[in-house]
């Protein structure tokens, strides 16, 4: 079934946690099961939300939750579960 | 020349009561739809809020409108009551219309905007036309609260959660209140048990409300409910 932007987001958000809390693209981009350019564009969406923070560490890029990132984990079920709810 | 329509005067304030009641629970649910629509950005989780956010404004106007009509706050002027009903209840009829054509779009996936331009001019016309903007609202009411009803009772049969069974009955029993408050016409007991079935109807919805914010569903399961 196709996933909504959510349900997108949520994986991506998931990913970052599973690794710690902090992840490098290349890792981010397997998991998110996302094209380059896709994912590209839901960085920088997470990023202007501040679900993510770009972070450089000697001289490799790495994106680390934030809170807000990590209410979202724990909010989704219920935000899922509303959108289910009431067949958005 | 307008008429003031109320209920029975023993009911005076617990009419006005259910509609805030009914505001205050519309409000609680588009502000989770707006929590959605903030993170996501999607725009049917955008009208999905303004839908509600109108229906709170819609019981709002109601409720202070029979209020005032009722004397509940302070004595209101003979002169000014067919105003205030004039006002009130228009205010409470056009946003609740909107609202629900905005629900009817939503729930029936309706992209082709001269749809939706007719699904709006239409209902507005009828009410111009009427001889009684009460009538036609109740009856146009009616007719939407069932095609969204029935859209839920296709999500719940699809979904198959309790709070998708929830939000069905709910709008069910909307329906089901439109229709009484037609009849209240004939009999204003009508006009009580209509009250009281579109003050459970939302109840229903908080109730739904709740269960989703203290005790969702886990993930595994949310993630299982197409694949039957």
């Amino acid at each position: 079934m196709k996933r909504s932007k959510i349900d997108i987001v949520y994986d991506m958000l998931k990913a970052v946690e599973e690794k710690g809390g902090k992840i490098i693209p290349t890792h981010l981009l397997y998991k998110s099961n996302l094209s380059h350019q896709r994912m590209k564009l839901y960085l920088e969406e997470l990023k202007q939300k501040n679900l993510l923070v770009e972070t450089h560490q000697k001289e490799k890029t790495f994106f680390e939750l934030t809170d807000a990132g990590r209410k979202f984990i724990q909010d989704y079920r219920k935000m899922k579960e509303f959108t289910q709810a009431f067949g958005l | 020349m307008v008429s003031v329509h109320l209920g029975p005067s023993w009911f005076f304030g617990i009419d006005a009561t259910l509609e805030a009641i009914a505001a205050l629970i519309a409000f609680l649910v588009a502000f989770a739809a707006y929590k959605v629509y903030h993170v996501s950005g999607e725009r049917k989780y955008g009208f999905f809020t303004a839908s509600f956010s109108l229906l709170t404004l819609s019981f709002l106007s109601r409720a202070i409108a029979d209020m005032l009509l009722e004397n509940l706050l302070f004595e209101v002027p003979q002169a000014l009551t067919a105003q205030i009903f004039l006002y009130g209840y228009l205010a409470h009829i056009l946003l609740a219309l909107v609202a629900y054509v905005i629900l009817i779009v939503i729930t029936h996936k309706i992209e082709d905007k001269r749809i939706i331009a007719l699904l709006i001019l239409a209902p507005l016309l009828s009410l111009l036309l009427s001889a009684s903007y009460y009538i036609s609202f109740y009856g146009l009411s009616a007719l939407f609260l069932v095609f969204i009803a029935i859209a839920y009772f296709q999500n719940y049969k699809k979904v198959c959660s309790p709070a998708s069974c929830m939000v069905f009955i709910s709008f069910l029993l909307l329906a089901l209140a439109q229709i009484q408050f037609l009849l209240d016409l004939k009999n204003s007991t009508f006009y009580v048990s209509a009250q009281i079935t579109q003050a459970i109807g939302y109840l229903i919805l908080f109730v739904a409300l709740l269960k989703i914010r203290f005790k969702p569903q886990s993930h595994e399961k949310i993630k299982n409910r197409h694949r039957v």
